[in-house]
């Protein structure tokens, strides 16, 4: 007997958050729309979600801990739309998911993070050494490349490139396992702080306004709530106005969605000014085609993605990206 | 005169079990036997000699490859109440008190609860362990084990009795004691009982006839009625008589030898 | 007496390997490998703030949910497929094939099934309980003393009454090992669970204080999860002791 209604509370636990939002959605009639993001600075544009009553829609941010898993979820459908790289999204786009871009998650926002050693000061340095990425499919594996051959180095021949989960650089830099990282911030924020890493160059100075994590959104939303989709990109064009312009609030109300302290989020957002950027956030096929095209040339995957069908800026117009 | 009818008849009955090379294994190879109604019959044999099997046949758990085996002048098809067995390793539900051990066979036949508990109480008591009604097998000596096996097979009222060398688990004393009660409990009559041994003084000892089995293939090889008068000695010359003459059949005493130590 | 050296020796075992951790931990920098005070301290910081208190009873529910649905549905299967050769033979190859994959291997169609958050965390640990119960339980019912079944027989025992009285209580040994390993095996599962998007719990505090690079969060948290499991083991043991002794098996 006593098992039954235990069984019964723990059945009920674990199901009365699915209850409550159906319950939401059957009271008040607004779609619920789930986002999915990561706790890094690339996204601070999720902080919309804090920042006062949305009318036509209920938005609920959903963390993921990597990429993989908030690839999973949006290949599922188990989320409405989530900021993803590029890479991942043309991938998923090219794989059929019904997904479509409709706004830019930021601009610039990684950095290569170096050995805090004043014998790696310019890139000729990086030659022989092994270099981190988060992913093959991932914006950073065609900065690292860029910089490389622009340096006048080869990525395949004179360096070592591993694939590596973000949280596990700071700790591989500071052992010796490698000697450079690209990544989004905080994680190269955090090296510096821990006075592990230093910052060798920023993204923006390798590839000036490169787009990095677009705003996917499953194809079925956008065309039953328009409404509430436009809301929902002009609150997060907002957003990006507001950290923009105030920083150190924004860094606060960040804390929030992101986890990490405020002090390490100003610190990104500010020092120096510009390393992530959440202007002119409308997408456009030039960024989009640019970086087919790097995927192409390095090899990362071979497809074409019909970008007149996969993007939508007109949400993003609207709203003054 | 009143004979008293035939309880068991084994007539032409084989058992044969194929061998890893495919040849067959004659395990028992036309056994003829007939066991009166309350009779106490051992069948004695070394090990292959299939003893063990006949008497899986005669609860029915082993059905022959030839012949057959009539209960009542009926064929034994399946195991049956009224024939129960005694197993060496007692057969115990170790999950079940003594007492609800002996009301399983009772429940089993639906018997009324009150009825049946009346029942499992008089038979614990007929074997002395009333007082051991609430303990678990894991707490009792092999002795009291098998006493509460026996308890349980009787509580049911079978007709027949087979046991599958029920004491040979038991050290000797316990085993003599054992064998003595369960004489003392056969006295409330009615009971047709086949006893499966290797131990020859303990055939003797029960038997009103002893079947003594050979093996390769399995036969009997000869019957001794033992006609001496209950409570038998178990030392004594009449006793001793009836060992000399088993062993005799099984070829056991080396004649030779005592002549030529003369 | 005896009872009493067994917990000082235990406490001095665990309070060496405190020791231990001190000591390497002196060689790293604290984001790299906290001591144990740091941990204690970051301990205390989760639960003031009353996360970790949150993510304890969200985990435990979660945990339970899981574990009573398979223990709920393999137990009864397993009886079954121990029963009938048929359904065994059917079901068996297909069984085996699944055992082995890790229940983390799942995450991709418990997501497209389940979606995220509590469902997938559920599932995943339901998988992580269910073989070993079902194993178990199957393993136990074939390896009922024939004896037992020839007694049942002999005493013209009707097959409800034998499956009952009979099969059931033999099995219960191994169905009990069963449901203690499985128990273990979820618990280790209850983390990487966790990590579909569940927003909450212990699997996701640790998993995102990984993020952060907070290494004191994340061992308080793995800390927690060690003690909790302990505290689960224990129970276990002590409910399998009373049984068996209810049962007579002791």
């Amino acid at each position: 007997m006593k098992r039954r209604s235990f069984l019964k509370l723990a059945l009920a636990l674990s199901l009365a958050p699915t209850v409550r939002t159906v319950d939401a959605l059957a009271a008040k009639g607004k779609p619920r729309i789930r986002i999915g993001y990561l706790p890094i600075t690339d996204h601070l544009s999720i902080i919309a979600a804090g920042r006062g009553n949305f009318e036509r829609l209920e938005l609920e941010p959903v963390k993921f801990s990597s990429w993989p898993e908030l690839a999973e979820a949006l290949k599922a459908g188990a989320v409405e739309g989530a900021f993803a790289l590029t890479p991942i999204g043309l991938s998923l786009r090219q794989k059929e998911v019904p997904i479509k871009v409709v706004l830019l998650g930021h601009r610039n926002g990684s950095v290569v993070t170096v050995k805090n050693d004043p014998a790696l000061a310019k890139a000729q340095d990086l030659k022989g050494k092994t270099i981190a990425i988060p992913s093959r499919f991932s914006t950073h594996n065609i900065l690292i490349r860029k910089y490389l051959s622009d340096n006048g180095l080869d990525a395949t021949n004179d360096v070592t490139l591993i694939e590596m989960a973000p949280p596990e650089m700071v700790n591989a830099l500071a052992t010796g396992r490698v000697q450079a990282f690209i990544v989004a911030e905080p994680f190269g924020a955090q090296a510096e702080m821990q006075h592990v890493g230093k910052i060798q160059i920023l993204s923006k100075d390798i590839w000036p306004d490169h787009i990095c994590c677009a705003l996917n959104l499953r194809q079925n939303i956008i065309e039953s709530e328009p409404a509430a989709v436009e809301e929902l990109v002009a609150r997060l064009v907002d957003a990006g106005r507001f950290i923009e312009s105030q920083p150190k609030e924004a860094a606060t109300l960040g804390t929030r969605y992101l986890g990490q302290k405020p002090e390490v989020l100003q610190y990104v957002l500010t020092t120096p000014k510009g390393r992530v950027t959440f202007n002119d956030l409308a997408p456009t096929p030039k960024d989009f085609a640019v970086t087919q095209d790097y995927l192409r040339t390095f090899g990362v995957s071979d497809g074409t993605v019909d970008l007149g069908a996969y993007l939508d800026d007109s949400f993003a117009r609207k709203a003054g990206a | 005169m009143i004979t008293p009818s035939v309880k068991i008849q084994v007539s032409g009955l084989g058992k044969v079990f194929p061998r890893p090379d495919g040849s067959a294994h004659h395990v028992l190879s036309d056994i003829h036997l007939d066991i009166r109604e309350g009779a106490f019959v051992c069948l004695l044999g070394p090990s292959g000699c299939g003893k063990t099997t006949l008497l899986s046949a005669m609860a029915g758990f082993d059905t022959p490859s030839a012949g057959q085996v009539r209960i009542d002048g009926r064929i034994v098809t399946g195991p049956s109440p009224r024939r129960m067995v005694i197993f060496q390793e007692y057969g115990l539900f170790p999950w079940l008190t003594v007492q609800d051990n002996v009301l399983f066979g009772l429940r089993a036949q639906g018997v009324p609860e009150a009825e049946a508990r009346e029942r499992s109480v008089e038979y614990l008591g007929l074997v002395g362990l009333a007082a051991n009604a609430g303990n678990h097998p894991h707490q009792l000596s092999g002795g009291m084990k098998q006493r509460v096996a026996i308890a349980r097979a009787l509580a049911v009222r079978p007709d027949v009795l087979l046991m599958d060398e029920p004491f040979g688990a038991l050290d000797a004393f316990t085993r003599y004691r054992l064998q003595d009660e369960l004489l003392r409990l056969l006295e409330l009559g009615g009971l047709t009982v086949v006893l499966v041994t290797h131990d020859i003084d303990e055939a003797i000892y029960l038997g009103d006839r002893v079947v003594l089995m050979a093996p390769n293939p399995g036969r009997i090889q000869e019957t001794l009625a033992i006609d001496l008068p209950r409570p038998r000695q178990r030392t004594g010359a009449a006793f001793e008589g009836y060992r000399r003459r088993v062993f005799q059949a099984f070829a056991l005493v080396h004649e030779r030898m005592t002549d030529y130590a003369i | 007496m005896i009872r009493r050296r067994r917990y000082v020796l235990g406490l001095a075992g665990v309070l060496l390997v405190a020791g231990i951790w001190q000591a390497l931990a002196s060689l790293y920098t604290i984001e790299q490998l906290p001591g144990p005070l740091v941990v204690v301290k970051a301990l205390g910081e989760l639960f003031a703030s009353g996360v970790l208190l949150k993510s304890i009873a969200i985990s435990l529910a979660r945990f339970f949910t899981a574990y009573l649905l398979a223990s709920a549905a393999a137990v009864p299967l397993g009886l079954w497929l121990g029963r009938s050769l048929v359904s065994f033979e059917l079901a068996n190859p297909a069984l085996q094939l699944l055992r082995p994959i890790s229940p983390i291997a799942w995450f991709p169609l418990a997501v497209l099934w389940f979606g995220i958050g509590n469902a997938p965390a559920v599932f995943i640990i339901f998988l992580a309980a269910f073989f070993p119960v079902l194993l178990a339980t199957v393993q136990g019912v074939h390896g009922v003393a024939p004896l037992y079944l020839k007694v049942a027989a002999n005493f013209g025992a009707s097959p409800g009454m034998v499956f009952c009285r009979v099969v059931l209580p033999a099995a219960f040994p191994s169905i009990a090992t069963g449901l203690r390993i499985a128990i273990g095996t979820a618990w280790i599962h209850l983390v990487a669970g966790e990590m579909l998007g569940a927003q909450s719990g212990l699997g996701f505090l640790i998993v995102d204080a990984r993020n952060f690079l907070r290494t004191d969060c994340i061992m308080a948290g793995m800390l927690v999860v060690g003690v909790l499991g302990l505290c689960i083991d224990s129970g276990v043991v002590v409910a399998e002791r009373f049984c068996r002794r209810r049962w007579g098996m002791a």
